[in-house]
């Protein structure tokens, strides 16, 4: 997450531009959107799929444009900006699943025969180049699709991205003891269902159920 | 049991390398145009951003609590002095009497 960018000659302050565009210029956000779009984008990749990051980046964006008044410059506006990109992957997620476009196919075979090699890899390196296959994101996101948004979130956070739990509550707008837990226990799903991918078993009841509440 | 779960702890291991190894997705040459258009286009129908000092959300907010004790304080004032409505509009009538006129106009009194 960028600061807000050092003031150089004519460049104006993030403050100033907003101070412009709460005074009715809309134009002058042009400069928070192509100083920010770059941040929105990285955040915005990692959560949503590739074919859907430039929607998600516009709604981020523009609900930044309409939630300004609310930003109170107590902090950069890249953090505030961040907080709002999580909330809109979040959103994203939550109408995905209400609207049941998950995926919920079973594995290809290449994903199968994947997870059986590399428990066979030895060498750091062959695992490292395993790991950063078409197979094993195919897998990621397989089991993504039978968590719930939240946990979605929490796992991408937390355990994928490795921010601390204090951060992650902030991004979400949660509590740090429901990020605490739900990260606990999403982890403990998500493990169930690898082991599910490499028993080769389908998914269980309590899993789909625990995705329709 | 324990090398299943090795194998499970193995298996995650990959994945979180999968996610971070996966490159950076950067805005197309025209995206920001497009936010930018898209933001002109619905900003007059976009709720306006209102300057921080005069936030009318907040303003709102405020005054609705404000309403709140008022009601509250009125409504225990009025409970404890004890509510005597045909009283009160005989008193209403001998203060103001020219309003006698409209209430037997519409057949009040």
């Amino acid at each position: 997450m960028s600061n807000s960018p050092p003031h150089q000659g004519d460049v104006p302050q993030d403050s100033e531009v907003i101070s412009r565009v709460l005074g009715g210029d809309a134009n002058a956000f042009d400069t928070l959107v192509h100083r920010y779009s770059r941040l929105v984008f990285g955040i915005v990749g990692k959560h949503i799929p590739r074919d859907r990051v430039d929607e998600v980046a516009q709604d981020a964006l523009v609900e930044g444009f309409r939630s300004l008044s609310s930003f109170s410059q107590t902090g950069p506006f890249g953090h505030w900006m961040a907080k709002i990109t999580v909330r809109c992957c979040y959103d994203f997620w939550r109408k995905h699943y209400r609207k049941k476009e998950v995926l919920v196919s079973d594995l290809s075979s290449e994903a199968q025969d994947w997870m059986d090699n590399l428990l066979t890899v030895q060498s750091n390196e062959t695992f490292k180049r395993e790991a950063a296959t078409a197979e094993a994101i195919e897998i990621l996101d397989h089991a993504f699709g039978r968590l719930s948004a939240e946990d979605r979130m929490v796992v991408t956070l937390v355990h994928l991205e490795g921010l601390p739990v204090k951060e992650a509550a902030v991004l979400l707008g949660w509590s740090t003891i429901t990020v605490k837990v739900r990260a606990h226990r999403s982890r403990k799903k998500l493990r169930r269902i690898i082991q599910e991918f490499q028993d080769g078993a389908s998914v269980t009841e309590e899993v789909m159920y625990e995705k329709a509440q | 049991m324990k090398k299943l779960n090795r194998d499970v702890q193995r298996i995650e291991e990959a994945l979180i390398q999968a996610h971070r190894s996966t490159s950076q997705v950067e805005p197309g040459p025209f995206f920001n145009k497009k936010v930018m258009a898209f933001i002109l286009e619905e900003s007059q129908t976009l709720r306006a951003p209102v300057p921080n000092g005069i936030n009318a959300g907040r303003l709102v907010w405020r005054l609705a609590l404000l309403s709140y004790l008022v009601v509250t304080v009125l409504a225990a004032h009025l409970m404890t002095s004890g509510m005597d409505s045909q009283y009160q509009i005989s008193m209403f009538i001998l203060g103001d009497s020219s309003s006698l006129d409209l209430f037997q106009t519409f057949g009040i009194m």
